[in-house]
C-alpha cells in the first residue's frame, strides 16, 4: 500500500515537476550509471552511460502516467527495467545503423511492468539503490540539523573520532557531544523513514532499512543498545556509497 | 655449580638471553623471508610486465601492417571517410606500440630497480603539460592586424565559452592610455576574442560583456570593444599555470597519505589569494559563477582568478542559469534554477563561497568532491581546514557569511606554526568574533582576477599599510581576543586569550592586573589602513577586554547619572499645582498653540503631491510642493486623479527641459511583468520619449525588445548595477552611490529606477535620480501617472 509521502512524489513527477526530477536524479544518478556501465561493459563508454542515464529518467518522466504502483512492482525494479530497456535500445539502435536500415527504437510501453517480477534482479543494484536511500536522508538531515551539531555527528560516527577528541575539537563537554549526537541520529531516523517511504512502493521495500541494521523508529533514540548498530550501519553505507561516487568520478577522469 | 644461587641466575639469564636472541632471530628470518618473497613478487611481476608489453607492442606493429592496405585501398576508391577512419586506428596503434616500447626500454626496468619516481613525472605529468601547451606563438596571416593597437604574439587553450584567447603586446598608444587609466607597466594582455566567424554565439557574447563594465570597475578589464562580427576584451596578462597542475605536482612531490607542510602552506595560501578576489568582486556587486582550479592560475606564489565568461552582477533581474562546472557548483544552484528564480532572489556569493571550499577540497585531495557537501578529506589535512571547508560547502543558507569570514579563518590556520594544533574552535567564526574586509584600502586587495592579472602595484603608503597588515596577521591570533558570548539574552561572554598550539589550560584568561591599562582593541584583518599596534606593544588580550569593560562601565555610570538627574527634575515637576511655575505652563501654551498652527499650515501647502524626500548636493531637504497626501518619505500615495494618462501631469510633451535628454531606466521588477504594470510602464515610457527624451537601459529593452543595440543597454546596467550592489532602494546611501555614478556619466541625465513594494506590499518602489536631486516614493496605483508627476518636478534639475 503506497504511503501519503510516496503518493505526493510521484505526483511531482507526474506535474513534470523539475526540482522532483533533479531530486531523482542526484539520488539515483550514480547508481544508475553504475549499473548501466556494468551491463555496458565493452560495449559503451563512460560518455554513453551518462546520457543513457540522462535518457532512463527522461523516459522515466514520459512513463510515470502509466505507472501503476498497484501492480507491486519496487520503484528500484521498474527503474532498472526502464535503463535496461534504455541500454537495449541504445544497442539496438547501434546494430541497425551497421546493418544500414532505419529501424526504429522500441517503444516505450507497460511490457516492463511484466519485467518487473523481483527475480531477474542484480542484487548488487537493489542494495545500491538502498544506499542511496540512506545517503539521500543523510542529506536531508544535514540540510535540517544545526551545522555543528551535524559537524558532530559526521566527525564520531563517519570518521570514526572517540566522543573524547570531539569535545576537544569543539571546546565542548563530552555530554554535550553525546546530546547533540543523539539529536542528529533522532532526526536521521525520521528522515531516513520518510526517504523510504517515498522511494519505496512496496511493504517488503518498505522492511529493506530493519534488515539493513537500520531501526527506524524515532522512539527509541533513548534506546542506546539501538544506537551504536544504527551509527555503525549508516557510516558503512555512507562509506560504501563514497567508493561508489569515487568510482564514478575516476570513470569520468579516465574517459 | 648450579646448587648455588648464583649458578641458578646464571642459567635463567642464559636461558632468558638465548630465548630473546631465538625471537630476534626468528623475526629477522622472518622478515628477510617476507623480503625475499617481496623480491621474487616484483622480479616475476617484471617480467610478466615486460613479456605482456613486448607483445603487446608485436601485435600493435601487426594490426598497423594490416591497417595500412586498408587505408591505401579506401584511398584508391575514394572513400575518403573509411580512409581517415582507417588512419586514425593506424594512429592509435602506433601510439600504442610506442607505449609499450618506452615501457619495455624505460618503465619496467627502472621500476625493477626502484627508480618509478623518476619516470613519473614522463608518465604523469608530462601528458598533462603537453596537453596544456599553447597554440602557435606566430599568427597566422589572418590573425595580424586583427586587433588594432595590438601585435598578437601567442596565444592560450581557449575555454569552454568558445572564445579565443590571444597573448598580444600593446603598441606605446594603447601603453598611454592604460597608464591613463591608472594601470601601469602591461607589457603583454591577454586578448578575449568572440566572433561569429569563429563559432561564437550572440548569447555568449551578451553573457560576456553583461558584466564587462562594471569589471573594468575593477580594474580587471583593460579595453573592450563590440562590432557587428565580434566581440573582444583584453585584460592584463601575467603568466602561470593552472591550479590543477600545480596541485597535480604539490602531490606529486609529497608523500601519498597527503601534502607535506611546505605544500599545505602553499595550497592554504592560494585558498586565501582566492578568497580576496572573491570578496573583491562580492563587494563590486559581482558573482563569479565559475570557481574552479582550471581557472585559477598560479604566478610564482600567489594565485590569480581568471575567466569572465559567467561573471553576474549580483542584483540582475535575469533568471539563474545552471552554468559552471560539476563538482564545484553547488547543488542548490540548480534547485533554485530549476525553480525559475532571478539573480537578485538569491545570495550568490554563497555559491562561490561553495565552489572556493570545493577548490580547497580538491588541492588538499588531489580529487573532486563528487560526494558534494558529504565528501570526505582522506589525505593529510588540519582539523580546523577540515572543519572551514565543510563550513564553505554545507547547506546554502548555514555557510559562511562572506568571503572575508572564511578568510579570517583560514588566515588563522596559516597563521599557526602548527597548523594541525589549530583546533576548529579557534576559529574566529566558531568564537564569534566577526571581522569583514570590508573597508580594506582597493589597491592592497584588489583583486588580482580576470584573465591573467597582475597584482596592482602598491604606492608606498599602501605598502607600508600591507606591511603592518602582514605583520599582524603574521602575529595571529596569539593577540586575539577570544570572545565566547555564554548568555544570548544579557551579552554574558568569557574572554579566552587564544594561543596556537597550546593546551586548553593554557588558554584561560589570566588574572587581572590591578590597574589595566587602557588599549585600544585591534581587529588585525579590519581597517587595516589605520594605525596598527606592533604585536610586542600590545596588551593582552584579556587586559584589552578589561579595559573595553571599564570604559563601557564609565559610560554605563554617566549615562545613569544622566538618567536620575533627568527623573529627579521630573518628579520635582510631579510636585502638584502649587509647585508649578505659572509662567513656565503659560510658555508651554503658546508654544503649543505655535507648534499647531505651524503643523495646520505645512499640511495645508504639501496637499497635492506625494511626499518625497529630495538630495540636494550633500543636504537632505524634504519637499512639499503639492502633495496630495500629507506623507513623509516612502509613503504611500493615493493620488487624487483616477484613471489615465489624460490627466495634465501625464502630459510631459510641454517640458522643454526633457527634451533631448537621457533618462535610463533600471527596473528590478521580476518578469514577466504584471499586463497591467507592464501596460502603465509602456505607457510613461512612450509619453516620455514623446517629449523627446532619449530612454536606455531596461527601459529601453522594455518598449523596444527588438533593440539593435541591446549589449549597450546591458552594459550600461551591469555598470550600475555595480555600482549599485546589494543596497535596497530605500537604503541610506542609495541615493548617493546612484548620483556619484550619475555624476560621472556624460550619456545619462537622470535614472528611474523600479523596484517591488518593500515586504511584498502592494504597488511598487521607484525612484527619480538626477545629478541634483532623488525622489524616492511608493506608489500603489496609477503608476504612470504618479511617476510622470515626480519626473515633472524633477525635470527642472536637468
Amino acid at each position: 500500500m503506497l504511503m501519503q509521502v510516496t503518493t505526493s512524489f510521484i505526483a511531482r513527477l507526474r506535474a513534470n515537476d523539475e526540482a522532483a526530477w533533479y531530486e531523482l536524479w542526484e539520488v539515483f544518478g550514480p547508481v544508475t550509471r553504475a549499473q548501466l556501465t556494468k551491463w555496458g561493459r565493452g560495449r559503451i563508454g563512460v560518455e554513453t552511460v551518462r546520457d543513457l542515464s540522462q535518457e532512463t529518467l527522461a523516459a522515466l518522466s514520459n512513463s510515470i502516467d502509466r505507472y501503476d504502483p498497484a501492480r507491486g512492482a519496487r520503484f528500484s525494479t521498474w527503474m532498472l527495467a526502464i535503463a535496461k530497456h534504455v541500454l537495449g535500445d541504445e544497442i539496438d539502435r547501434r546494430m541497425a545503423l551497421k546493418r544500414g536500415g532505419g529501424r526504429a527504437a522500441t517503444e516505450l510501453d507497460e511490457t516492463w511492468m511484466a519485467a518487473c517480477d523481483g527475480r531477474s534482479v542484480d542484487r548488487a543494484y537493489e542494495d545500491g539503490v538502498f544506499r542511496s536511500k540512506v545517503e539521500a536522508a543523510i542529506r536531508m538531515a544535514e540540510r535540517e540539523s544545526d551545522f555543528t551539531d551535524f559537524s558532530i555527528y559526521r566527525m564520531r560516527v563517519f570518521d570514526g573520532k572517540p566522543g573524547k577528541e570531539v569535545a576537544e575539537a569543539l571546546g565542548i563537554s563530552e555530554p554535550t557531544v553525546s546530546r547533540r549526537l543523539a539529536k542528529v541520529r533522532a532526526l536521521l531516523r525520521i528522515k531516513l523513514a520518510e526517504v523510504i517511504t517515498t522511494y519505496s512502493f512496496t511493504k517488503e521495500e518498505q522492511e529493506e532499512a530493519a534488515r539493513n541494521g537500520l531501526d527506524l523508529n524515532p522512539n527509541a533514540e533513548s534506546d542506546k543498545a539501538t544506537d551504536g548498530p544504527f551509527d555503525e550501519a549508516v557510516a558503512e553505507i555512507y562509506h560504501r556509497q563514497l567508493e561508489l561516487r569515487r568510482q564514478d568520478e575516476a570513470a569520468m577522469l579516465d574517459s | 655449580m648450579l646448587s648455588t644461587p648464583l649458578g641458578i641466575l646464571a642459567a635463567l639469564g642464559i636461558l632468558v638471553a638465548g630465548v630473546i636472541v631465538a625471537i630476534f632471530g626468528a623475526i629477522v628470518l622472518v622478515k628477510a623471508l617476507t623480503l625475499f618473497g617481496k623480491l621474487i613478487a616484483h622480479v616475476i611481476r617484471f617480467v610478466l610486465n615486460m613479456i605482456g608489453d613486448t607483445l603487446r607492442a608485436v601485435g600493435s606493429i601487426v594490426l598497423a601492417v594490416v591497417l595500412i592496405p586498408l587505408i591505401l585501398l579506401n584511398v584508391v576508391i575514394g572513400r575518403w571517410s573509411a580512409s581517415a577512419h582507417f588512419g586514425r586506428a593506424f594512429s592509435n596503434e602506433i601510439k600504442t606500440c610506442g607505449l609499450c616500447l618506452y615501457r619495455v626500454v624505460v618503465g619496467h626496468p627502472f621500476r625493477l630497480i626502484g627508480l618509478a619516481h623518476v619516470t613519473e613525472g614522463l608518465e604523469n605529468r608530462l601528458p598533462q603539460v603537453i596537453a596544456e601547451a599553447p597554440g602557435a606563438d606566430k599568427p597566422s596571416k589572418s590573425r595580424v592586424g586583427m586587433f588594432d593597437g595590438y601585435t598578437i604574439v601567442g596565444s592560450l587553450p581557449g575555454g569552454g565559452s568558445g572564445g579565443r584567447l590571444y597573448v598580444a603586446d600593446p603598441d606605446e598608444l594603447k601603453r598611454a592610455g592604460f597608464e591613463r587609466q591608472g594601470v601601469k607597466d602591461i607589457d603583454q594582455v591577454v586578448i578575449k576574442s568572440f566572433s561569429l566567424t569563429d563559432g561564437s554565439s550572440l548569447p555568449q557574447i551578451v553573457r560576456e560583456s553583461r558584466a564587462l563594465d562594471a569589471a573594468k570597475k575593477l580594474g580587471l578589464v583593460l579595453e573592450h570593444e563590440l562590432t557587428d562580427e565580434r566581440f573582444f576584451y583584453a585584460m592584463p596578462y601575467v603568466p602561470g599555470e593552472s591550479l590543477t597542475a600545480v596541485t597535480t605536482r604539490m602531490h606529486g612531490a609529497s608523500p601519498t597519505e597527503g601534502l607535506n607542510n611546505h605544500y599545505l602552506r602553499s595550497a592554504l595560501g592560494y585558498a586565501t589569494d582566492l578568497l580576496r578576489s572573491l570578496n573583491d568582486y562580492h563587494r563590486g556587486g559581482l558573482w563569479h559563477k565559475d570557481v574552479k582550479p582550471d581557472n585559477i592560475i598560479v604566478d610564482g606564489q600567489s594565485a590569480h582568478l581568471v575567466d569572465f565568461g559567467l561573471v553576474t552582477p549580483l542584483r540582475s533581474a535575469m533568471t539563474l542559469t545552471t552554468h559552471g562546472t560539476e563538482y564545484f557548483r553547488d547543488p542548490e544552484l540548480v534547485r533554485q534554477a530549476l525553480r525559475g528564480v532571478k539573480v537578485h532572489q538569491i545570495d550568490g556569493t554563497k555559491f562561490d563561497l561553495y565552489a572556493a571550499g570545493a577548490v580547497l577540497f580538491s588541492i588538499l585531495e588531489n580529487s573532486f568532491p563528487a560526494h558534494g557537501g558529504l565528501s570526505q578529506i582522506t589525505k593529510r589535512c588540519p582539523d580546523a581546514v577540515r572543519w572551514i571547508v565543510r563550513r564553505a560547502m554545507t547547506d546554502y543558507d548555514k555557510r559562511y557569511e562572506s568571503a572575508a569570514a572564511m578568510l579570517t579563518d583560514l588566515e588563522v590556520v596559516l597563521a599557526a606554526d602548527d597548523p594541525f594544533k589549530v583546533r576548529p574552535v579557534d576559529l574566529p567564526s566558531m568564537s564569534g568574533v566577526v571581522v569583514e574586509l570590508d573597508e580594506a584600502p582597493e589597491p592592497m586587495f584588489a583583486a588580482r582576477a580576470g584573465s591573467p592579472v597582475p597584482p596592482p602595484i602598491p604606492t608606498p603608503e599602501v605598502a607600508e599599510a600591507r606591511a603592518e597588515f602582514e605583520e599582524a596577521v603574521a602575529a595571529g591570533p596569539a593577540s586575539r581576543p577570544n570572545l565566547k558570548v555564554n548568555h544570548w539574552w544579557s551579552g554574558k561572554y568569557a574572554v579566552a586569550g587564544v594561543v596556537i598550539g597550546g593546551s586548553a589550560k593554557e588558554k584561560k584568561a589570566p588574572k587581572a592586573p590591578p590597574e589595566p591599562p587602557v588599549v585600544p582593541f585591534v581587529q588585525p584583518a579590519k581597517k587595516v589602513a589605520k594605525k596598527i599596534v606592533p604585536p610586542a606593544q600590545r596588551a593582552k588580550a584579556a587586559d584589552q577586554i578589561r579595559s573595553a569593560r571599564a570604559r563601557a562601565a564609565a559610560k554605563r555610570r554617566a549615562a545613569h547619572q544622566r538618567v536620575s538627574k533627568y527623573r529627579a527634575k521630573a518628579s520635582r515637576r510631579r510636585g502638584g499645582p502649587a509647585d508649578m511655575n505659572a509662567g513656565l505652563v503659560a510658555g508651554l501654551a503658546v508654544a503649543l498653540v505655535f507648534l499647531v498652527l505651524l503643523v495646520g499650515g505645512t499640511l495645508l501647502l504639501s496637499a497635492g503631491t506625494s511626499s518625497m524626500t529630495s538630495y540636494t548636493n550633500s543636504h537632505i531637504v524634504t519637499e512639499h510642493p503639492a502633495a496630495p497626501t500629507p506623507t513623509e518619505a516612502l509613503a504611500v500615495v493615493q493620488p487624487s486623479m483616477p484613471g489615465l494618462p489624460d490627466s495634465p501631469d501625464f502630459n510631459l510633451a510641454t517640458l522643454p527641459d526633457l527634451v533631448d535628454k537621457t533618462i535610463l531606466v533600471a527596473s528590478d521588477l521580476g518578469t514577466p511583468m504584471e499586463p497591467g504594470t507592464r501596460q502603465e510602464l509602456v505607457q510613461l515610457l512612450n509619453e516620455l520619449e514623446a517629449a523627446g527624451m532619449h530612454i536606455v537601459g531596461d527601459g529601453a529593452v522594455l518598449i523596444h525588445p527588438e533593440i539593435a543595440d541591446a549589449d549597450t543597454q546591458v552594459g550600461l546596467m551591469a555598470e550600475l548595477e555595480a555600482v549599485r550592489g546589494q543596497r535596497a532602494l530605500d537604503s541610506s546611501d542609495f541615493a548617493s552611490v546612484v548620483r556619484n555614478w550619475l555624476a560621472d556619466q556624460d550619456a545619462v541625465d537622470m535614472v528611474l529606477w523600479l523596484a517591488p513594494a518593500k515586504d511584498k506590499a502592494p504597488g511598487l518602489a521607484y525612484a527619480t535620480i538626477t545629478k541634483q536631486t532623488m525622489v524616492r516614493s511608493h506608489i500603489e496605483t496609477n503608476y504612470a501617472v504618479n511617476i510622470a508627476r515626480t519626473i515633472r518636478e524633477t525635470a527642472s534639475g536637468l
